[in-house]
């Protein structure tokens, strides 16, 4: 075999490899991404046990992989105040193996006094991320969704 | 099929699918949807007239690569450059239109009471169109060595180089 035989089959089977890495991670990243966030609300409220005491917000998931690669999914939440401090954080890391499903829950806790800061009118904001690694953690997507937090009666 | 229409029906292909097509789609798309990728950071417009200027200059280029003879200097460059269409080609489809960004992508847009952001790390894909690419210019210089060898061996044996 002459060797620009050897390349030029070298080049297809390095073609090949990128058009099928390609197809498979964006199949899978796509699918575990509507597959936990788009079509369902993600219906996070602040809940206050007793009134003047602290408050906590509870996120609960069940992301789920349709591909056919491993993804490492990183889902995290941060509360923040006016200025962008974080208030508090809370974040979880999953290995979903193909066509497997894991539930998972996320809980900030603020502190009575940033409850009162946040009731008395100050600007709050919600940030939600998923961040998905696959093939051999090579490609991935990171999704950040900023809500301003508002006060609901 | 000879070397040469054979070249022709490829550039006319290739004219079609990355010039024509990617002038024609845009029609298609409704105008607030424009709106909404420009908001994204993503001109759209800008994205389609880069693809649609590869097109043109691959297509002229597989039109020298046909008509030109494979042992001629011509023809190297017009496959070289060939080469480095098609990593210009991937660096902007990757990197959606924005050669800089090197595979990583970042697309803000604004939902009902937020902002999303979404960051693509296509990286691995651009770094492999590098090793494609230097791999097909590899496989362009060995394969202009050879024609090169057959034209002088055609030549000393008084028979008509190979086209």
């Amino acid at each position: 075999m002459k060797s620009h035989q050897v390349v030029g089959i070298l080049i297809t089977l390095v073609q090949l490899g990128s058009i099928v890495g390609f197809g498979l991670s964006l199949h899978t990243m796509a699918g575990v991404v509507i597959g936990t966030i788009s079509g369902r609300e993600l219906g996070l409220e602040m809940n206050v046990e007793e009134l003047g005491g602290p408050g906590f917000m509870e996120l609960s998931l069940e992301p789920y992989n349709p591909g056919f690669l491993e993804v490492t999914a990183t889902f995290e939440i941060k509360l923040l105040d006016d200025l962008g401090v974080p208030l508090d954080t809370d974040y979880e890391t999953l290995i979903l193996k193909p066509k497997e499903t894991q539930p998972m829950s996320l809980r900030l806790e603020v502190s009575a006094s940033d409850v009162m800061r946040i009731v008395e009118g100050m600007e709050t904001t919600l940030e939600v991320t998923v961040r998905l690694r696959t093939l051999y953690d090579l490609v991935g997507i990171a999704n950040t969704i900023k809500l301003e937090v508002g006060e609901t009666p | 099929m000879s070397r040469r229409s054979s070249a022709v029906l490829s550039a006319l292909l290739t004219l079609v699918i990355f010039v024509g097509l990617p002038l024609y789609a845009p029609s298609q798309i409704p105008e607030e949807y424009f709106e909404m990728f420009s908001e994204s950071g993503f001109e759209l417009n800008a994205f389609v007239y880069q693809i649609a200027a590869i097109g043109l200059v691959a297509s002229i280029l597989t039109l020298v690569k046909g008509f030109a003879s494979k042992a001629s200097y011509i023809y190297l460059l017009a496959a070289l450059s060939s080469n480095a269409m098609m990593l210009y080609f991937n660096l902007v489809t990757f990197s959606v239109g924005d050669v800089t960004k090197l595979g990583q992508v970042t697309i803000t847009t604004e939902i009902p009471g937020g902002v999303n952001t979404m960051l693509l790390d296509m990286s691995l894909f651009i770094q492999l169109s590098f090793v494609v690419v230097g791999l097909q210019v590899i496989y362009t210089l060995l394969d202009f060595i050879n024609a090169r060898k057959e034209e002088t061996k055609a030549k000393e044996e008084g028979l008509t180089p190979p086209k």
